[in-house]
């Protein structure tokens, strides 16, 4: 009984302790990690080195996968040929962390119908996926497009048989 | 009591029997009088890419397009509403602006059939009243646009509570096409069809 008790103490701030690490999905980013960050601020939130060479950020667009804070992340990076040099900026942040939550409570594993419904005044888009080799509409794949309607910034949810697998906060302009 | 037999025989026959019944084709009076189909093509008889005269006979009068008169490849739109079988639509006729170099300039066709009769019906069984889950779940492989109304009267545009619109397209071989459906309050309260470019 007394170990019962020493049990049920120490679960109770580890509960708790699981819970401070929420991560929250918005439609600035996830977390720390915000869409619209130059390159160097990511590296140095990340305390890593995009090499251009390594990971082709020479290129206009560039997918690459990180661990941050014992996370694992996929970052999309854009070059902004407004600027001169062109500077590289993170266009999309996707994670699919238990812990991520957005501010209404959304996250891995939530159901379709839950995200309609809690967006409901926002601009939505439902979007089947297709299998880019064979040009076949997926069967249980598709993704829930919320838009800011003042900025340019949208949160997407990757659903797999309609429950959340992933959720990317991004910049939807020049989306290629 | 002998009557009984004779007026039961005369109901079914009366119930069986239409008018417009073809022979040898099994349908429903129920569901032939009862709804009027709504697909990527129209709503009803109204289709649209028919031209302007292909509607006046449907609809057995002209139709008055005033702005479509006017000169301008800024006006190529005008819209119109009309009755049909008793119920009322709102229709939209364009000028065809992609061959403007040629006698298809002064060709109008309809580009948009819409209308709130509750005899609406798609052929997944969507009507009028039916809430948004319905047509999420009913078209779950098909590309949803859901989108708050504002008001464009008003600068800053304002939002009208509780209106939405849900655009679909139904497949990869029909995005020059949409069905629309006007939402209030999270219920469907009108259809329309449409092509995406005479925007």
């Amino acid at each position: 009984m007394k170990y019962l008790l020493l049990i049920i103490l120490l679960s109770v701030p580890a509960a708790c302790f699981c819970q401070n690490k929420m991560l929250t999905v918005s439609l600035n980013g996830i977390g720390d990690i915000k869409t619209g960050m130059k390159k160097e601020t990511v590296e140095r939130l990340l305390k890593q080195k995009f090499a251009p060479g390594q990971h082709r950020i020479d290129w206009s667009v560039d997918t690459l996968f990180c661990q941050y804070k014992h996370v694992g992340y996929m970052l999309v990076f854009k070059k902004n040929y407004e600027e001169t040099p062109p500077g590289v900026y993170l266009k999309e942040v996707n994670c699919s962390a238990p812990q991520l939550k957005t501010r209404s409570g959304i996250g891995v594993g939530t159901d379709k119908h839950k995200i309609i419904n809690t967006y409901a005044d926002y601009r939505m888009e439902i979007i089947p996926m297709y299998d880019s080799e064979a040009r076949v509409q997926s069967k249980t794949k598709s993704t829930v497009w919320v838009y800011d309607s003042d900025t340019d910034k949208v949160i997407v949810f990757h659903l797999y048989r309609n429950k959340v697998e992933s959720i990317s906060a991004a910049l939807y302009q020049n989306l290629d | 009591m002998k009557k009984l037999p004779l007026i039961i025989l005369l109901f079914a026959a009366a119930a069986c029997s239409s008018p417009n019944d073809t022979p040898g084709v099994s349908v429903s009076p129920k569901a032939k009088t009862d709804s009027i189909a709504v697909s990527t093509k129209g709503i009803g008889d109204l289709k649209i890419g028919m031209k302007k005269e292909t509607v006046e006979k449907l609809l057995k009068h002209k139709v008055a397009t005033p702005n479509l008169s006017v000169d301008s490849p800024a006006i190529y739109r005008d819209t119109v509403t009309c009755t049909y079988k008793g119920e009322d639509y709102t229709l939209v006729f364009a000028k065809q602006w992609q061959e403007a170099d040629t006698d298809s300039a002064n060709i109008i066709k309809l580009s948009q059939v819409s209308s709130r009769s509750l005899l609406l019906k798609t052929p997944s069984g969507i009507g009028i009243g039916d809430d948004l889950c319905k047509i999420v779940s009913t078209y779950k492989d098909d590309r949803l646009n859901i989108s708050p109304v504002y008001d464009y009267t008003k600068e800053p545009w304002v939002r009208i509570k509780g209106k939405s619109e849900v655009w679909l397209t139904l497949s990869e071989l029909e995005l020059d096409k949409r069905m629309v459906f006007y939402m209030t309050d999270n219920k469907i309260e009108g259809m329309s069809v449409a092509f995406f470019e005479s925007e």
